[in-house]
């Protein structure tokens, strides 16, 4: 593992500003060869993405309760892993929306960003795990 | 995020900066629907600026779309940056959305459909 790191924020919009900045600042520190730029687009995307639907879906805005994010940076592959106090959605079909619904984007986007999505029942919660190869 | 508004003749502009993302589509809305409840139902999405849009920034988008057809009106997207482009198509957004290369182009656009 070149990288690995793990916080918890609040279940608060306020932290999406700097998960982004996050994102960027381990691509920096871990390196193009490591963490290409495309990489830190779906990477970013994809993260946010996973943090709303644990804030207003799984937490329904309950800022007291927590988010966990791990991100690890290894060889050919990066790992985001979001951590929630929910119950999960189980395994939900991932189709696109249509075109004109304004909700429902959320998986589906990290599904074609990302090259792999799972969805896993963890001891008090629910997690989120995204992959990408590098 | 910030939002500035420009009026071109019966064309609103909204130059957008910073990211259209679940922490800022409420004032983003407010500003928007302000303008549709107003009249203003042409509307031209300036991203020049915009360097981050989540699927919460597209469902505001995609709301203030239906609003503004609904009055006979449109909104359209200018000046892409290559990350808002690709959400946009990912989501094949761009085929909903009038993309314009820039502000200038959506307002012509605009003006021809008179």
């Amino acid at each position: 593992m070149v990288f690995d790191l793990k916080l918890t924020v609040q279940s608060d919009t306020r932290y999406l500003a700097p998960l982004r900045q996050l994102v960027s600042a381990v691509a920096r520190l871990t390196g193009r060869k490591r963490f290409p730029k495309r990489a830190v687009t779906a990477c970013t995307l994809a993260l946010i993405e996973a943090v709303d639907n644990a804030i207003f879906h799984a937490h329904d805005r309950d800022e007291r309760l927590p988010v966990t994010i791990e991100m690890s940076v290894g060889k050919g592959a990066i790992t985001m892993v979001v951590v929630d106090k929910g119950s999960g959605m189980g395994r939900p079909a991932i189709h696109a929306p249509e075109l004109q619904a304004t909700k429902g984007r959320g998986l589906f986007m990290m599904d074609k960003l990302m090259d792999g999505v799972e969805m896993r029942r963890v001891k008090g919660g629910h997690a989120v795990i995204l992959t990408l190869n590098t | 995020m910030n939002v500035d508004v420009e009026k071109c003749g019966d064309v609103s502009i909204l130059h957008c900066g910073g990211s259209l993302d679940a922490d800022s589509v409420t004032g983003f809305k407010k500003v928007a629907y302000d303008l549709v409840d107003k009249g203003s139902v042409r509307i031209v999405i300036d991203c020049a600026n915009l360097s981050f849009v989540d699927s919460m920034g597209l469902g505001v988008l995609i709301s203030l779309l239906r609003r503004a057809r609904s009055r006979q009106g449109d909104v359209k997207v200018a000046s892409l940056t290559d990350d808002v482009r690709t959400v946009f198509e990912i989501t094949r957004l761009h085929r909903l959305f009038d993309v314009c290369a820039d502000p200038q182009t959506a307002c012509r656009q605009f003006a021809r459909n008179t």
